[in-house]
């Protein structure tokens, strides 16, 4: 009687013991193969030391870098990529570009290009990844195709940062860009910053999305894009968002058109210090201390009184930073105002 | 009496076989999305965004009670992440050692105005702020004893910057960690209100310079017994969990968090024994009750190091209170059983813990306990009870093997070959005798609960060098901090890095 549930135990058991011994197994697999790689890998780079030293040396030089001499197995070329590769990763401008042109010259591009088309997804995000830090430009049009496949998933930033590591032309840039946008409309410092790994100035094109005024994120994303910039042709569209109706335009508007607080005439900065709503009155008082711009310091002292906590606490700091100018008697006395202190 | 135990035993087997299948289940619809976030991390570099001026700033709050030994080390540690703009703010929670004293001596702070200081959250009253302009990103409040909930809520109200990450006095970050958090974050800011980091156990890894240089497994059995739990729960558990939307903790030693939802769903709750559960879930019901979209999410490569108990007896304290802070969750949030509205929490996450923490040990104890009986009146009848073990054992081991893989597809796993023999091996002595002794203190813990027992039992202070515990202070909850049994120690000595190697 007792045999049948016995049997049926014995059934799940020998399941379970097949699944974790082929499990265990697929482990050892996989760490002797990769053990097996980083082996040969190390030896690869040893052998090539002097060719190392040979970039190292010449990475300034006038003549393009060569590749190495006679014939490299693939895992040679494996090792060499990796170095490179790490190198590329810490350093910029044109001693990169000697890289990646090396890069090139050896194969890797292509290489990695032809793995882009692999029917396994992690091997396609792989090379994307590499084919970004080596810049192929050649491969834009690819990745962003590659790119329209991720939709909505954690792996399309490493795509999208890729594309732009590439990109060549601002319609490239624009079209990751609005896809970025259309897939992870949330996403908006994130696609700033990939934006922003690429070797073009978008400053273009997120004036360019400024006239998209009815869209409210790709407004937004110019609006993070331009802060921190120093663009005089952005001032004019900004200073229009600030009576956006969308509030969170209008507050990405004044944090970008306080960066260009030299061009903002005094009865406009006034305005700002007098908006409706708290975050711009914060922001605009905080860039009066953080700029140490000459304006009437009553204001400051009004915004001590002000019904935000922020707002008081950027006066005060402001007020602060303004040094002996200042210091009226009420910025010693904060508890005064409610919470400051 | 002989059929009732035999049949009481094989249900309780297949009731642990079905825990084990439950998490393969999670797993398997999951995985598209877990897959998605392993692929993300493994081609990620974070050296570019960590000097990015688009990386939202974050406030590191420390909560510390008695930390003298470890404090300035691990303010030392923290202040080297790579980040492009972040605050540290120590809350000193009334500690009775020397914490305040040698964070005033060693970054020679003084007090200053609590500028930022806001009461959004309710918290005991702050004594002191103490700043030193020379480092700009250190903040220590000084402030009445309230447990850790209580310090969490005063850093909360200290932090100027829109994002808080919680991080135990005592745990050690990896450089890039918290950047790695924060991408998550920054893939939906808006949905992503909450994400865990992955935590790991140090004992027996070489530490230096405030780093895990070099991990491995412990030499005590004990910690190792836990980094096979560990990564267990982390890397098998949690990644599926938090695809399912289904995560109800962000571990307390490594968290991040959206300080304004902090905000609204009232900040930490005080007395609380599981103050890290417990915020994840305020954070779920406030959500979906008002069917805002949103997700707790786990990022497996944002690794925290701490430092597990060695002993029994700080093991066993653990345990009961973790238990303890669970049934109290649970009973807090009973009303989101099976409400609809409450989707994967209230269907499958907490039905889960309840079936997990409250039946679990008993049916493990009880299975055992009945085979034992049935075997004992028919010493025939043994190969039932090997059985029994032999289930606990392998459901056991595809779990541990499952989040070895992982570790190893993802994460290019560093631990040597010899220690993995050595997890392969623990991960089977934990059925014979370590999950029996877990269960009982699940079992004790919920005796605690039902006794409304808060004692915290003996904390210790560890050095992360020293193999002697001192046991510090024996303490009673609510007003105490609420942490794990401490470790920790000197990691730098002055400006020259000590690599020592633990154990």
């Amino acid at each position: 009687m007792w045999m049948e549930p016995f049997d049926q135990a014995a059934t799940v058991l020998y399941a379970l013991s097949l699944t974790s011994a082929g499990g265990f197994a697929a482990l050892f697999l996989l760490r002797a193969r990769r053990g097996d790689a980083d082996e040969r890998t190390r030896q690869s780079l040893e052998k090539h030391q002097d060719y190392f030293a040979y970039l190292s040396a010449n990475i300034d030089g006038a003549e393009p870098l060569l590749p190495p001499p006679g014939q490299l197995s693939p895992i040679e070329l494996k090792a060499i990529q990796s170095k490179l590769l790490e190198w590329i990763e810490t350093i910029g401008g044109e001693y990169r570009g000697r890289l990646t042109a090396l890069c090139r010259e050896l194969g890797l591009v292509e290489q990695e290009r032809k793995r882009l088309r692999s029917p396994k997804h992690a091997v396609r995000i792989e090379a994307a990844y590499r084919l970004g830090i080596m810049r192929a430009e050649q491969c834009t049009d690819e990745l962003l195709q590659l790119l329209e496949q991720e939709g909505g998933e954690s792996t399309a930033f490493v795509v999208g940062r890729s594309a732009a590591k590439c990109a060549e032309t601002l319609d490239q840039l624009r079209r990751l860009l609005l896809h970025l946008i259309e897939y992870h409309p949330d996403a908006q410092q994130l696609i700033a910053d990939i934006i922003a790994s690429s070797s073009l100035d978008p400053a273009p094109l997120y004036i360019e999305l400024l006239r998209m005024e009815d869209r409210e994120t790709p407004v937004c994303v110019a609006l993070i894009g331009l802060t921190g910039r120093n663009d005089p042709d952005a001032f004019g569209p900004l200073n229009r968002f600030i009576s956006s109706e969308c509030k969170e335009i209008r507050i990405k508007a004044a944090k970008a058109l306080l960066q260009y607080s030299h061009m903002l005439p005094m009865e406009r900065l006034g305005d700002l210090i007098r908006h409706s709503d708290w975050e711009i009155r914060a922001v605009a008082i905080k860039a009066i201390g953080e700029w140490q711009l000459d304006f009437d310091i009553e204001a400051l002292n009004e915004g001590m009184a002000d019904e935000e906590w922020w707002v008081r606490h950027y006066s005060a700091a402001s007020l602060a930073q303004l040094g002996p100018a200042g210091y009226p008697d009420r910025a010693f006395d904060l508890s005064a105002e409610g919470g400051t202190r | 009496m002989r059929t009732f135990l035999l049949d009481y035993g094989i249900a309780a087997t297949y009731l642990i076989v079905g825990s084990g299948l439950m998490y393969l289940f999670i797993l398997a619809v999951s995985h598209q999305r877990m897959l998605s976030i392993v692929k993300s991390s493994v081609n990620s570099r974070y050296r570019e965004l960590a000097g990015s001026e688009y990386v939202p700033p974050v406030s590191i709050l420390v909560p510390s009670f008695n930390e003298e030994p470890t404090i300035i080390e691990n303010v030392h540690s923290l202040m080297t992440l790579e980040f492009p703009v972040y605050e540290i703010v120590v809350v000193n929670d009334g500690s009775t050692d020397r914490t305040l004293q040698v964070l005033l001596d060693t970054f020679e702070l003084q007090p200053c105005s609590p500028a930022s200081f806001r009461s959004l959250v309710p918290s005991k009253a702050i004594r002191n702020v103490y700043r030193n302009p020379l480092y700009p990103r250190l903040v220590v409040i000084d402030k009445e004893n309230g447990g850790k909930a209580d310090a969490l809520n005063a850093g909360i109200n200290a932090a100027q910057y829109p994002l808080v990450a919680t991080i135990d006095a005592d745990s050690l970050l990896e450089k890039d960690a918290l950047i790695r958090l924060v991408k998550v974050y920054m893939e939906n800011p808006q949905q992503h209100i909450a994400v865990g980091g992955n935590v790991r156990i140090a004992n027996g890894s070489t530490i230096g310079d405030g780093r895990v240089l070099s991990p491995k497994l412990s030499n005590k059995w004990l910690p190792a017994m836990q980094y096979v739990e560990y990564v267990r729960a982390f890397l098998g558990g949690r990644i599926g969990w938090s695809a399912m939307n289904g995560l109800l903790i962000v571990s307390g030693a490594f968290g991040l968090f959206r300080k304004d939802y902090l905000v609204k769903v009232g900040g930490y709750e005080a007395g609380c024994p599981g103050e890290d559960m417990n915020i994840v879930m305020k954070l779920h019901k406030y959500m979906l009750d008002r069917n805002l979209p949103y997700r707790v999410v786990f990022c497996p490569d944002a690794v925290c190091w701490t430092q597990a108990p060695d002993t029994l007896r700080m093991l066993g304290a653990q345990r009961r209170r973790w238990l303890r802070g669970s049934l109290w969750n649970v009973s807090r949030f009973r009303g989101m059983l099976f409400i609809p509205k409450y989707k994967v929490i209230g269907w499958l996450a907490l039905p889960y813990t309840i079936i997990y923490e409250i039946f679990s040990p008993w049916i493990r104890i009880s299975g055992l306990a009945a085979l034992v009986g049935y075997v004992l009146l028919d010493m025939t009848q043994l190969p039932i009870l090997l059985i029994f073990l032999l289930a606990n054992l392998l459901v056991g081991m595809v779990f541990t093997c499952g989040s070895l893989l992982i570790e190893e597809l993802a994460f290019r796993s560093s631990i040597r070959t010899n220690d993995l023999l050595r997890i392969i091996g623990f991960s089977a002595m934990m059925a014979l005798g370590y999950d029996q002794l877990s269960a009982c203190w699940k079992l004790l813990g919920l005796w605690d609960y039902l006794r409304r027992n808060d004692a915290w039992g003996n904390m210790v202070r560890r050095s992360w060098q020293d193999e002697a515990a001192i046991p510090v202070v024996s303490v009673k909850a609510r007003v105490s901090r609420t942490k794990t049994p401490q470790r920790t120690g000197r990691l730098t000595d002055g400006h020259n890095p000590i690599y020592i190697e633990m154990e």
